[in-house]
């Protein structure tokens, strides 16, 4: 190489923009380049024959002696990435101005300087600033890190949106289970009518058949005893037991009694529960839909609760009555699942502000005060997954929206949780045609 | 493929496999004088496959099958390709001491460390064959590709960039340090006909 | 006086490689051998005065013809040429009764230097 491109060689070594160390076998410091004494702040002369670990003692123990044998005795080259190790030499952040690095970040590369015979001599360590990449790289994670937790929402979301469809599926199966029980009601009505006024003609006859047997036997004095036509009466009489015959007669006819008009309450509730005849606004006793709903929901209840009714005196409100059976209905079930063991709730209702209130409170496990504000919000539930729909409370504030009412919730964990229903007496519709969309 | 295939016939294979013994040896040697251990090095294995039969290929090895951290490094010259280093995450503490870094093994310095490891085995391997066949490298930093991974999850024919390549593969074992690494080192199509010279070259000189 | 030759090795180039080192002076037939079992095949059926041999090879590896040899007692020079450079590989090859060892890849004047140094040219 002639002496002007050794020249050339030697300037553009000392200027190039990236730093550049030679280093001896023993580890000391040959070169140290224009780049290195400007971010280092040490000049070549203060620095030169020193050995790098000995100047700069934190690149002792991490890793660095091992990469630096491992490029003399395997002639290989060894890195360093900002990913894993920011910077070998701690410079000052070149981007000053604007920038979130508080120190430059660096790549480095160990390069074996290899003789004529083969033998690694001695190490070029470059040194190039990474600032850039490192903070464009670091934005690029954070805004791929913020697009994750996006595309997370969206599945959560995408996931409750199949909930509600699988809700409002099962919400119409039960609407068809409903129709269906009102169907089965009204079929069973007409056998229950007729069997019913038949029982009521058999007791006036068996009640005219016995008196007209106490007429009998009141002549039986009259007959002769010896007679053998007395002799087979009084046969007969013991061998059908008359006396039990006559006491059981009457029992019987009772309980048959009692046994229809069950039937008859049954039916009646299952048709005041589902009101398929009723979906307009019609004045409503609430104490007659609270007891037809407890006697639908009676099966969820009975086994965790006593039921207590401190119903106080209520005129009968405007209403779609089925809607507020199943706000009715929500409530006492909710109220029964949140009993663990065994509790009560309990009923009440009033008169108010030209309108009706009903409470139902449970001495159920109580919601806590952080979840108590979001318990009206669609899908929100705080039962095991699986068993809560998220829906049933909302969908019983909606209603009691649209009846222009009021519906709260008090509650203490471990104690209990009440909720509190206000419904005006007589609904105003500003838009009547609105109202009836139910 | 099947030009390639005839091309790469006994003498040159065996000339190969000779070099790369070699080349092992000289890395193995230089290993354990880095690691101050006795390195133990399989003899090196030869596949000239078929992108598609990549994965079947890989499967006759068993280890393959586990997951494993996956790093790459490039080489180019005369011969290009890329130097994959396979690590089943065991004897990583070890490793650190092995490799100088003192302290807490922290989420940082293990993965500097196997970029570490990746270089000096691929370097070391490669170097040895480049010098017998008279040829410089030059090499490009390793990155890490994929942690707790197959391979087979790894490499798909589709992501994959050429259709045949020469694979060689090499196992690389600490014994006292219950460390092992796979390495396999990709030839791209482009670097056969550079090879079937130098090994040519060689086959000549007998 | 050497009579005769065997080179085992598993490579043909590196056989080849090996008798073209070897010293012009010893105008003598020259056997092959693949593995260790050919060459303890060969060795006891020509009784070569020379055993060239590497380590690493199929079948039966260098340190078991080494060992074989070693247990007949017999005392035919054996020169080890491998690429198992370790220092492990070099003193169980000496410690089996190997005469000497280079390292591959070979320089073209290390069998000549070796054998002049057994005294054996």
């Amino acid at each position: 190489m002639d002496e002007k491109v050794s020249h050339l060689v030697n300037m553009a070594v000392s200027q190039i923009n990236a730093g550049m160390v030679i280093l001896d076998a023993d580890h000391n410091i040959v070169l140290w380049n224009r780049f290195m004494q400007i971010h280092s702040g040490i000049s070549e002369d203060d620095i030169k024959g020193k050995n790098l670990f000995d100047r700069f003692p934190d690149l002792k123990g991490s890793g660095i002696e091992k990469k630096i044998d491992s490029v003399f005795l395997l002639k290989n080259l060894a890195f360093t990435s900002w990913e894993y190790r920011p910077y070998l030499f701690k410079f000052a952040n070149t981007h000053s101005v604007i920038g979130d690095e508080e120190w430059m970040q660096q790549d480095c590369t160990f390069s074996p300087m290899i003789d004529e015979s083969g033998t690694v001599t001695h190490i070029c360590l470059s040194v190039f600033d990474a600032t850039n990449t490192a903070t464009y790289q670091k934005k690029l994670l954070r805004a791929s890190g913020s697009l994750m937790k996006q595309r997370n929402t969206l599945a959560e979301i995408n996931k409750k949106l199949e909930e509600a469809q699988n809700q409002l599926l099962q919400s119409e199966k039960m609407a068809a289970v409903g129709q269906l029980a009102a169907g089965v009601a009204h079929e069973i009505n007409n056998p229950v009518g007729y069997v019913n006024s038949n029982v009521s003609a058999l007791e006036g006859y068996i009640n005219e058949l016995l008196q007209m047997l106490a007429a009998y036997e009141v002549c039986e004095p009259a007959l002769d005893q010896n007679n053998a036509l007395t002799e087979a009466l009084e046969q007969a009489k013991k061998s059908i037991d008359l006396d039990y015959l006559k006491e059981d007669l009457i029992d019987l006819l009772k309980e048959s009694k009692e046994g229809l008009d069950r039937v008859k309450k049954i039916v009646q509730d299952l048709k005041d529960f589902s009101h398929v005849d009723e979906s307009e606004w019609q004045h409503a006793d609430l104490h007659k839909g609270l007891d037809s709903t407890l006697n639908v929901v009676n099966n969820e209840i009975k086994y965790k609760a006593e039921v207590i009714k401190n119903y106080g005196e209520i005129p009968e409100i405007k209403c779609l009555s089925s809607q507020i059976n199943q706000v009715f209905m929500n409530l006492l079930v909710n109220a029964a699942h949140a009993i663990e063991e065994r509790g009560t709730i309990t009923i009440s209702t009033g008169t108010k502000d030209n309108g009706v209130w009903v409470e139902i409170e449970d001495t159920g496990s109580g919601i806590s005060q952080e979840k108590l504000p979001r318990i009206f919000e669609p899908f929100y539930t705080t039962k095991p997954v699986g068993s809560g729909t998220g829906l049933g409370l909302s969908l019983s504030y909606n209603i009691i929206q649209k009846h222009k009412g009021i519906i709260s919730v008090e509650s203490e964990p471990n104690k209990g949780t009440r909720f509190y229903i206000w419904l005006p007496i007589d609904i105003e519709f500003d838009d009547n045609s609105n109202a009836n969309v139910a | 493929m099947i030009q390639t295939k005839e091309q790469f016939d006994e003498d040159r294979r065996d000339a190969l496999q000779e070099v790369v013994n070699i080349a092992m040896g000289q890395a193995g040697d230089s290993l354990a004088k880095l690691f101050g251990t006795f390195v133990e090095l399989s003899i090196p294995k030869f596949h000239l496959c078929d992108v598609n039969e990549l994965n079947q290929e890989l499967s006759k090895n068993s280890t393959y099958a586990e997951k494993m951290t996956i790093l790459r490094q490039p080489f180019s010259g005369q011969l290009r390709g890329e130097g994959i280093a396979l690590f089943n995450n065991s004897g990583v503490n070890e490793l650190a001491v092995l490799m100088g870094y003192e302290g807490e093994v922290t989420y940082s310095n293990e993965r500097e460390m196997l970029l570490d490891v990746c270089s000096i085995l691929v370097g070391a391997c490669l170097n040895g064959v480049a010098s017998q066949l008279g040829i410089s490298l030059s090499y490009t930093a390793p990155t890490i590709i994929t942690k707790d991974t197959t391979t087979e999850k790894f490499f798909k024919p589709e992501s994959i960039q050429w259709r045949y390549a020469m694979i060689m593969e090499v196992c690389l074992t600490l014994e006292q340090y219950d460390f092992t690494s796979n390495m396999l080192l990709f030839l791209s199509e482009e670097s056969f006909p550079p090879l079937m010279n130098k090994l040519d070259q060689m086959l000549d000189e007998l | 006086m050497i009579k005769s030759i065997l080179v085992v090795d598993d490579s043909k180039m590196s056989r080849k490689l090996v008798i073209r080192a070897l010293p012009e002076e010893w105008d003598a037939p020259v056997y092959q051998a693949t593995n260790g079992l050919e060459a303890l095949e060969i060795f006891h059926d020509k009784s070569p005065d020379i055993i060239f041999l590497d380590l690493t090879m199929p079948e039966l590896d260098g340190f078991g013809v080494l060992a074989a040899l070693q247990k007949e007692d017999n005392k035919v020079p054996v020169i080890v040429i491998s690429a198992d450079v370790q220092t492990e590989a070099y003193e169980r090859a000496i410690g089996l009764g190997a005469r000497a060892f280079i390292q591959k890849p070979m320089s073209p004047g290390d069998v000549r230097k070796v054998v002049q140094e057994l005294h054996l040219l």
